[in-house]
């Protein structure tokens, strides 16, 4: 009988361990995927500013090697011209991104880590575009600190993006200002991995004066993490 | 012929113009099960592009799809102007900076294409593929900023997918993502790198190599 009992229990702690290897144990972030992101951010509504600043540093982070066209993970900021989430539908966003192409033989190289900007407006025909383009190669590093612009240009619709200080690109995206600004982390797949983000956040008035944001509310989905330690600041990252 | 003696042969930068090019050398509805052998690369044919019809036009080609450019797939960006020092060291060593010298990985034609059409939800999609200088590729695009960091001459492939592609960035939370149906995305011709993504909802209004619009 104890013999038996031994038995079925070395046969279930083998099972287990079975299951634990093939389990997506090694998955950080189970649950997030290209079709279900998960997010860690916070909102700035109630306010309607002109555009956005951050500085955050950058952290390391990691999108698996598996043969998905468009796994990533982002650290970012948004500037939306709608006022809410559920009517949002044009914006810009920028940030540090992660992930990976495959190539036509089924073999997947990392895009790298790079500093990106994406727009979604609608054109001066009344298209709805989006277009994202990467600015540069970047290294991870923790002790690294980035500064991140969107802020209105001279003419009408026109948006400036900044990159650690320089003007990388002037947007006209047919809408000038932001009432619902976001950042925080977006995860596209269930093996990120990330260090510590802490994001310092302004959002830029009228007269061009760098202020805190406006109403502050934050979303976590369950396998990431998220802190709101002070005013217009955010921490994120994927628990190790 | 040996594809690798061709790809070394590529390197004389000639940056003429988009309205130079003859319009040639597009494939359409390529057969993304075609890995071996290689086709060979037009831009890589020798001598100046667009002097006559590709060899590696598979199927009719509308007028109005451009031809290659020539362009230079080793060169690398001059960043002696980079004074910050927080991603001067890092555009050398990283991404489109960086310098493949081993032809035999550089990016045909028919894997610009399969790449390109990876992002599409749609079936048997249109596709185009073109090579051209870094410095034209951003301009149809709309922006130069990417000069900083690639080298005007180097090469880029700039692909269009006229088939459906499924947004995949957004605002948080996910809302139903929305379906666009046509994109051109652009990336550097010798590792990959992504540069460039644009999509419209109706097909209007981006550089299209199928069609030739907005390639000025």
């Amino acid at each position: 009988m104890r013999t038996r009992s031994l038995s079925l229990l070395l046969s279930a702690i083998l099972a287990l361990s079975f299951v634990q290897s093939r389990d997506p144990a090694s998955a950080a972030t189970p649950g997030c995927s290209t079709a279900s992101h998960c997010w860690s951010v916070l909102d700035s509504t109630g306010t309607t500013f002109y555009g956005a600043y951050g500085t955050w540093n950058r952290a390391h982070m990691d999108a698996d090697n598996d043969t998905s066209h468009t796994r990533f993970v982002d650290s970012e900021m948004w500037a939306s011209h709608e006022a809410t989430r559920a009517s949002s539908t044009t914006w810009v966003e920028m940030g540090d991104t992660v992930g990976h192409l495959e190539e036509p033989d089924g073999t997947t190289y990392y895009t790298g880590y790079r500093a990106f900007y994406a727009v979604r407006y609608y054109n001066d025909s009344g298209v709805l575009t989006y277009r994202e383009h990467n600015i540069t190669g970047i290294a991870a590093n923790d002790s690294t600190t980035d500064e991140f612009q969107i802020s209105r240009g001279t003419s009408n619709g026109v948006w400036n993006v900044y990159f650690d200080g320089t003007l990388r690109t002037t947007a006209d995206l047919n809408f000038w200002n932001t009432p619902l600004l976001q950042a925080g982390g977006e995860v596209a797949t269930a093996y990120g991995t990330s260090d510590l983000f802490t994001m310092y956040l302004d959002g830029i008035n009228a007269s061009g004066s760098f202020v805190n944001w406006g109403t502050q509310t934050q979303t976590v989905d369950g396998p990431l993490y998220g802190n709101h330690p002070s005013n217009s600041t955010w921490q994120w990252r994927v628990p190790a | 012929m040996n594809r690798k003696t061709m790809m070394t042969a590529a390197g004389t930068v000639v940056l003429a113009s988009a309205t130079a090019a003859a319009y040639i050398g597009v494939n359409v509805g390529f057969d993304r099960t075609a890995t071996s052998p290689q086709r060979p690369d037009a831009a890589t044919m020798g001598g100046p592009q667009g002097a006559g019809p590709s060899r590696d036009a598979t199927k009719s080609v509308a007028v109005g799809q451009p031809g290659d450019i020539a362009c230079d797939m080793t060169a690398k960006p001059d960043l002696s102007g980079i004074k910050d020092a927080r991603i001067s060291g890092d555009a050398a060593k990283n991404g489109w900076a960086q310098a493949i010298t081993d032809s035999s990985t550089w990016i045909t034609r028919d894997q610009a294409g399969a790449i390109a059409d990876k992002a599409t939800t749609g079936v048997s999609p249109a596709t185009a593929a073109v090579k051209v200088p870094a410095a034209m590729a951003a301009r149809w695009f709309g922006g130069e900023e990417s000069a900083q960091f690639i080298n005007p001459a180097r090469c880029v492939w700039v692909v269009t997918v006229n088939g459906d592609w499924t947004e995949d960035r957004y605002l948080a939370p996910p809302k139903t993502p929305t379906v666009f149906h046509t994109y051109t995305e652009s990336f550097d011709a010798a590792s990959g790198e992504g540069i460039d993504f644009i999509a419209s909802i109706d097909g209007s209004g981006i550089p299209n190599v199928l069609t030739g619009a907005g390639l000025e």
